[in-house]
């Protein structure tokens, strides 16, 4: 890790007009649930989809631009470059749930709805988690990949899971040709669903230490071969 | 110190084969000019010389180690033609990032040293977002020194410059092969490489066809034509030994009628290799 990308990477974000009302927005929507004791998953929606922008910008434009060619002419690893950035975004959207949980909590505590203790602090934990696995595929996509790629292949692979898996529903219970063999093997089904539960992790409302090991260890699998890949692409300047 | 160290250097993207097997060595002290037509395969040898492409054959070392060692990167500064960075950065902050990923000692004071040089000590606190072309590659100039780097590959450097710009580029450079650096200087303008290199390499289609010294070490070669049409050509060791060799060629009783530095006609061997 190299602590002065990391360091850049979370200045960058944070001196943002952009990100700054994007915070100031989730926090008020995060008061307003709170005070009215709606859900906190209708503010860490916003904080999900604000994640995806923040990490679409790893890497890739950076090729684009030839910011990252100039970064990599100074010693610094790739490796290293690749997993401060990650880090460094990791950060920024952390303090995008934390700051709205304080909000949120107050809120709840301003109108006397004191069913926060567990659950508030709980759901935040969980997105945090879920988002390590949405970040580290941003950075693989990213690793080989120019400009903003990145995030339209994150969409089009979680598009081709949810198809593949509505398609698959739809044969199941469809009187097609193929549908007594889907009907008899359901392991099918069952090994896309578990897929599209490793790949796009969803946050659940409980401490589940097996769901976050498995969601922190397979964010680690797609760094690694995130790191793998950007170690041995071309980065050619004046490419774009 | 060894310098730069090319050997059979071969790359190519798909069918196209950019490099053919480039050999260059470049000296410590010494500065070297490339020039060449567009697709000539220039920035693709810049490229694979810092490390950022992967020859598919041949050798590159700097310092006799590989060209993506990170100490050798440390001792390497790299001015690309267009200079891109966060927008909203000031002058001050993008250098002070940069002296930090060189692990600079006193970046901060080597931050505002290389400001004042390049003339950006005012302009220092603006956004990059405000900076003008000329200022961009003035600061692009500023991050490649910033570790007083041994090996510097300029690509363009004075592209969009004004004539003070240019002159400011002309004299770092001339510091820096004082300072025994090993420099490589890629730009389209053949007057500004006549002037400051020391050697010139002419690539065309993938090699290097020509390479021409511009700069003797053992001093400056001149022609001196005579009276009845001959030429006497001699080198000198410095600008001031020229009166003296005209002085005693007139004593003699020969009839100096022009006295000419004797240089490489670089837009001819350009129009003959490209």
């Amino acid at each position: 890790m190299s602590g002065v990308v990391f360091r850049e990477t979370v200045r960058r974000h944070v001196r943002n007009g952009l990100y700054v009302v994007l915070l100031v927005v989730i926090a008020a929507l995060a008061l307003t649930c709170g005070a009215l004791g709606g859900p906190s998953g209708f503010w860490m929606g916003f904080v999900t989809l604000a994640g995806v922008i923040l990490g679409c910008q790893l890497i890739g434009p950076e090729f684009s631009s030839g910011t990252l060619q100039l970064v990599l002419a100074k010693p610094v690893n790739r490796t290293s470059y690749l997993l401060s950035r990650y880090a460094g975004v990791v950060v920024a959207v952390a303090i995008y749930l934390a700051v709205p949980a304080v909000f949120d909590v107050a809120g709840r505590v301003f109108v006397n709805k004191t069913s926060f203790a567990k659950e508030m602090f709980v759901a935040p934990l969980n997105t945090a988690i879920a988002y390590l696995m949405t970040a580290a595929l941003l950075v693989f996509f990213g690793s080989f990949t120019r400009s903003y790629l990145n995030v339209a292949l994150y969409f089009l692979t979680q598009t081709i899971l949810y198809m593949t898996g509505g398609a698959l529903s739809a044969i199941e219970t469809g009187s097609f040709a193929i549908s007594p063999f889907f009907k008899k093997h359901p392991e099918f089904h069952d090994a896309l669903r578990q897929v599209m539960r490793n790949v796009f992790p969803s946050a659940t409302q409980e401490i589940d230490w097996r769901w976050m090991l498995m969601v922190v260890s397979n964010a680690a699998v797609v760094l690694l071969l995130a790191s793998l890949v950007f170690r041995r692409r071309e980065v050619p300047y004046g490419a774009d | 110190m060894s310098g730069v160290r090319v050997r059979g250097l071969r790359k190519s993207f798909a069918a196209q084969q950019v490099l053919l097997g480039i050999d260059l060595d470049i000296n410590p002290g010494e500065v070297v000019g490339l020039i060449g037509p567009n697709g000539a395969g220039k920035t693709t040898l810049m490229s694979c010389l810092l490390g950022f492409l992967f020859p598919n054959e041949g050798e590159i070392t700097i310092d006799d180690r590989p060209a993506d060692d990170l100490p050798i990167r440390a001792r390497t500064g790299f001015v690309p033609e267009r200079m891109n960075f966060d927008r909203r950065a000031t002058g001050r902050a993008f250098l002070r990032y940069m002296a930090r990923l060189t692990r600079v000692d006193n970046p901060d004071d080597r931050v505002e040293r290389l400001l004042a040089r390049v003339d950006l000590a005012q302009a220092a606190k603006k956004p990059l977002s405000q900076y003008s072309r000329g200022m961009l590659q003035r600061i692009g100039m500023a991050q490649a020194l910033i570790a007083e780097p041994d090996f510097l590959f300029l690509d363009e450097p004075t592209s969009g410059l004004d004539p003070n710009g240019v002159m400011l580029v002309r004299e770092i450079i001339a510091e820096e092969r004082q300072r025994g650096a090993a420099v490589l200087l890629n730009s389209h303008q053949l007057a500004e490489v006549e002037r400051v290199c020391d050697r010139v390499l002419f690539l065309s289609k993938g090699l290097i066809a020509q390479s021409e010294t511009l700069r003797h070490a053992e001093g400056i070669p001149i022609a001196i034509t005579l009276l009845g049409g001959e030429i006497v050509r001699l080198t000198v060791a410095n600008e001031e030994a020229i009166a003296g060799e005209v002085r005693r060629l007139v004593e003699s009783g020969a009839g100096v009628i022009d006295v000419r530095r004797q240089s490489a006609d670089l837009e001819q061997i350009f129009r003959s290799t490209s």
